[in-house]
């Protein structure tokens, strides 16, 4: 089962890194760093935070942008281009390659995610004369679990949806989560019984990737995670990945193929 | 009897259109059997059932005597489709070693099969090649590789000559006779009926999603001084005035 899940992955990543998305994506993310980094803010304390927090926006930016494309397309392509009745007949289950897709794109995101990381680091070095290193790290493996889930929101949901409209879907629920994910709790106070109950069960459904973001921390230097809460959070990511996935194998396990 | 494939009183529907009405089909191990029919009659959707990637309103499908949906099942199976699409930025090499993977073939075992296999169909000079630089006649090629990379016992081939040159064909034909020679299973849809009355054991004709005709080439011929070209056309045209 390894070994077929990996040879799908294996072939998702060497999609990714042929078909040119990552270093297109690379080269954005250089120039924009480099851009921000010539910015002069004048009479601001602290300038360099800002910078920071710029350069770091723009890695989990790109990164989710890169991640949720290429997941979305992974099924869909593969019904499009007639492959996926070759693959099918061959002795391999649903799951396994709805996981595969899942590992490869996670695999191939996480990898473009770690060169935008240590660009930003370099430049953070640069700008800040030195980096929290327990925070940096934690920001980093954070970040790849939303990373993780966000690449099986997208998986799963391509099983439902066209490529367009799940890449739309995915990253809007990615971006609103992290902005307003914060405050959703808070609002569902002021609803009356029973509604509140059923805002609460909705917050409790959604995928909350603001509690992957570390950037505030980060820059503002605050107390690191303790090693328990990064534990619960890994556990919380692995448990929406599973529900993603199980969600879009539903789907695809009785999905028709062209042959 | 020992049946390679079988489809036991198999409906398929698609919305309200019945692809397979009640289809019966039995394909004994080691033959070659020919499937033949006109545009539209249910070839596909038929191997498409045998593979496991359509479900049956109802009836039976057996590989080997397991449902095709046990992967066990498919494991015994090279499939080659009609018009062949792979991963276009992959190399024949990378192809047949992720195919090998899926399949579970020995590290070992795959290195040597892929290059046999290769040398075989004749694509081992290209080797190195990304697909999407070949003509469609190569990437058949590379189709059949894929189908025997495992070393199946059994092969469906939906139109395998299609896209080949004569040469081509030629060599295809020598090659499937070589793996009837080896006890392998081979069921081909085919529109070359020269070709299934030149290769094949058993033939079954199927109209409307039915089989309408079935049995060895000489029974379905017997008594009869036509080609097979000559019987299918008569056998199609008789099936219709059976219908109105």
């Amino acid at each position: 089962m390894i070994r077929r899940i990996s040879a799908v992955a294996r072939l998702v990543i060497l999609e990714a890194f042929r078909k040119k998305d990552f270093y297109v994506a690379l080269f954005f993310g250089v120039v924009l760093l480099a851009y921000a980094s010539r910015i002069e803010f004048y009479q601001i304390s602290n300038v360099h935070r800002y910078l920071l927090e710029i350069g770091l926006a723009l890695a989990f930016i790109f990164s989710a942008v890169l991640g949720s494309g290429l997941a979305a397309r992974q099924l869909p392509s593969e019904l499009q281009n007639r492959t996926l009745g070759v693959l099918l007949s061959k002795p391999i289950g649903r799951f396994e390659v709805m996981f595969g897709k899942f590992a490869g794109s996670f695999a191939a995101t996480a990898a473009c995610f770690t060169v935008f990381f240590v660009l930003f680091a370099a430049f953070a070095w640069m700008k800040a004369g030195g980096l929290p290193m327990v925070l940096a790290v934690q920001t980093f493996v954070l970040f790849l679990f939303a990373l993780a889930v966000l690449a099986a929101l997208s998986v799963g949901l391509s099983a439902y949806l066209t490529t367009a409209a799940n890449v739309l879907v995915t990253l809007l629920l990615f971006f609103m989560m992290n902005i307003y994910g914060g405050t959703l709790l808070s609002s569902t106070a002021q609803v009356p019984l029973p509604g509140r109950y059923v805002l609460w069960a909705v917050y409790s459904a959604l995928p909350h990737f603001e509690f992957f973001d570390m950037r505030t921390r980060f820059i503002h230097d605050w107390p690191a995670l303790s090693a328990g809460l990064v534990a619960c959070l890994a556990a919380y990511a692995a448990l929406f990945v599973m529900v993603f996935l199980t969600l879009g194998w539903f789907k695809f396990r009785k999905a028709g193929t062209t042959a | 009897m020992n049946y390679a494939l079988e489809c036991r009183a198999l409906r398929v529907s698609f919305g309200t259109k019945t692809t397979l009405d009640g289809l019966d089909l039995k394909v004994r191990a080691g033959e070659m059997f020919g499937f033949l029919g006109p545009n539209g009659a249910g070839k596909s959707t038929t191997i498409k059932s045998l593979l496991g990637l359509i479900q049956p309103a109802s009836g039976e499908v057996l590989v080997h005597g397991v449902s095709p949906d046990h992967p066990s099942a498919r494991r015994r199976i090279g499939f080659l489709p009609e018009e062949a699409m792979y991963y276009r930025f992959l190399t024949p090499m990378e192809i047949l070693r992720f195919y090998g993977d899926i399949c579970g073939v020995e590290r070992g075992l795959l290195t040597r099969r892929i290059e046999e296999l290769l040398k075989l169909v004749g694509m081992w000079e290209v080797r190195n090649r990304q697909i999407k630089t070949f003509s469609k006649g190569m990437t058949q090629k590379i189709s059949l590789a894929q189908a025997l990379i495992h070393d199946p016992d059994t092969l469906i081939l939906d139109e395998p000559t299609s896209g080949l040159d004569p040469i081509a064909r030629m060599d295809l034909r020598s090659l499937l006779k070589d793996l009837r020679h080896q006890g392998k299973t081979i069921f081909f849809s085919s529109h070359e009926l020269s070709e299934a009355e030149l290769l094949c054991d058993t033939i079954a004709i199927i109209k409307n999603g039915k089989i309408i005709k079935t049995g060895s080439v000489e029974s379905v011929l017997a008594g009869k001084e036509h080609n097979l070209e000559r019987f299918f056309i008569d056998t199609i045209k008789n099936a219709d005035g059976g219908a109105r």
